[in-house]
């Protein structure tokens, strides 16, 4: 086969491992049990693996698609198979599975989705840290190899592989269940899986580290699955809406955001342009909906305040009152230093610059000290006080990793001038 | 090991005039139950079921069956694995149901 053929060979493999490998995953796992985490990902692993070594000898197959789910089910059988000869070699009784049977009920179209929404409620398990959670999520739901997490969220492999191991064994001790009666009915785990594909997104939209690329994936993720439950009108909650709202508005300024050399630029110095005009319009489809159900969220002041921003015609028009007022009904709802120090920014630009400085030298630096050295820099900065500015742009180069950030301070301090670092 | 149908019943009145945090509450109780269950390797399967249904014979379609009104409905099954009846029993006595004045049928499937 010519090399240009192979590589189409590889791409339309590659696409169809991300367009299918969790609906593969899920299958297997509503038959295998959520325990068997590890052969059902070697199952999937090998359908692919296959598929690659067969097209490539022999072209693709009429129909893609079902050649991968019949393959797949063919190597989950013999892998079950497998484990039921050595249970019984070493005296244990294999359960019952109900064999091909059963295992073709659980590739049809309706349970896939189905079980896909199960596993997600599953896998929110409180037991497990939202770390834990997010990795089993991008694991499972979308196929992620522990590589590409690692460059998501922007940590080792080894680290992922680890947490991911220790994942495994906990559904694997505990025997957690697949189809709990009630779960997809339970708020407080819903209220979980709001959490873990908000903290997803926000691990795709604001990390400092990772790849830009990958990034982006873990949003579009958040996004997918969260219109998942959108779609599922018994589980969809207002503050779904508003989390889905929330995500789109910033969506719409994923591009905007980032400069030619990787750089994040922040709101001020966007090109509003450069706003995604359909994304922000679904926004306030979304949020609308959110507004007209009981109920206000974090994700619904959020999402107030992300609307807000996309609807100013430029940084000076931004409605800093009603943005600093909904920040006030967040604190009531939980008092977060997150929260408090969004709200010194709003603050600032809302006409009381010294009193909202004063405020953020009271709140620590917290878990993002280059986020807080450097707007406190800005700040003083903005203020005319160039060698307060230029003494907390220092501060935040020491906390400073990735080479995005190191990159953007050293720039700024460039830009300040008044010798070296 | 032998699988067992559990099949809850219970006053559907009081179903239908739980608040939702009652409600939200048994959610809890039943999911703990059954990862419980689960840990031992005892819990196969579950689903709560809906309020209505059609109840039939040869000549009638009814929607409100002659139990509609008692305080005997089905309201849900378990199917679990257990060494025999007793074992069943005895894992059965744990669920959240007596807490609420329902009652549990533990029938173990006919296997030949």
């Amino acid at each position: 086969m010519a090399a240009a053929d192979k590589l189409s060979i590889q791409q339309e493999v590659s696409r169809l491992y991300q367009a299918h490998a969790g609906a593969l995953l899920a299958s297997l796992l509503s038959y295998f049990k959520l325990s068997q985490m590890e052969m059902a990902e070697d199952v999937v692993q090998d359908t692919f693996e296959a598929a690659w070594l067969d097209w490539s000898k022999k072209g693709l197959p009429d129909h893609p698609k079902a050649w991968l789910f019949k393959v797949c089910k063919n190597k989950a059988l013999k892998a079950m198979q497998r484990k039921s000869y050595q249970d019984r070699r070493y005296g244990s009784t294999p359960p019952e599975r109900g064999g091909a049977a059963a295992l073709d009920r659980a590739f049809l179209p309706h349970e896939i989705a189905d079980t896909q929404l199960r596993l997600l409620f599953a896998t929110c398990h409180p037991d497990l840290s939202p770390k834990a959670r997010i990795m089993l999520t991008l694991k499972t739901q979308a196929g992620f190899k522990t590589e590409e997490i690692a460059k998501g969220l922007g940590m080792q492999a080894e680290a992922v592989k680890r947490q991911l191991s220790r994942c495994r064994a906990f559904l694997r001790e505990r025997n957690i269940p697949l189809k709990v009666p009630f779960l997809l009915q339970s708020q407080p785990r819903l209220n979980s899986v709001h959490q873990v594909l908000y903290l997803l997104f926000n691990e795709g939209y604001y990390a400092s580290g990772g790849e830009v690329g990958i990034r982006k994936e873990l949003c579009w993720e958040a996004l997918r699955l969260t219109r998942t439950l959108l779609d599922t009108p018994k589980i969809a909650r207002g503050d779904t809406y508003a989390l889905f709202a929330l995500m789109l508005f910033h969506s719409a300024r994923m591009e905007a955001r980032l400069g030619a050399n990787g750089i994040m630029i922040d709101l001020e110095n966007q090109d509003r342009k450069l706003w995604d005009r359909a994304l922000i319009q679904s926004g306030i489809h979304f949020f609308n909906q959110a507004e007209a159900s009981a109920g206000w969220s974090r994700y619904h002041g959020e999402a107030a305040i992300a609307s807000l921003h996309c609807t100013s015609a430029s940084f000076a028009k931004t409605p800093w009152a009603s943005i600093l007022k909904i920040y006030d009904r967040l604190l009531e709802l939980e008092d977060s230093p997150f929260t408090r120090f969004n709200r010194c920014i709003a603050l600032f630009y809302g006409g009381e610059p010294e009193k909202a400085v004063q405020e953020l030298r009271q709140l620590a630096p917290g878990p993002d000290p280059v986020l807080y050295e450097a707007s406190l820099a800005k700040l003083y900065g903005v203020m005319g006080q160039k060698e307060r500015s230029r003494e907390h742009y220092r501060r935040a180069m020491a906390y400073a990793f990735s080479p995005f950030e190191r990159r953007a301070i050293r720039e700024k301090l460039e830009k300040l001038g008044g010798g070296a670092l | 090991m032998q699988n067992f149908l559990i099949l809850i019943r219970e006053d559907i009145a009081r179903v239908k005039e739980m608040s939702e945090e009652a409600m939200q509450a048994e959610i809890q109780q039943y999911t703990r139950w059954v990862e419980k269950l689960a840990e031992t390797n005892n819990f196969v399967s579950g689903d709560p079921l809906e309020n209505y249904g059609n109840w039939m014979t040869s000549e009638s379609v009814r929607s409100d069956g002659p139990f509609m009104e008692s305080k005997e409905v089905i309201t849900g099954y378990i199917m679990m694995q257990a060494e025999n009846l007793d074992h069943a029993t005895e894992l059965a006595k744990t669920c959240p149901i007596f807490e609420t004045g329902g009652m549990l049928e533990v029938r173990p499937i006919m296997k030949f």
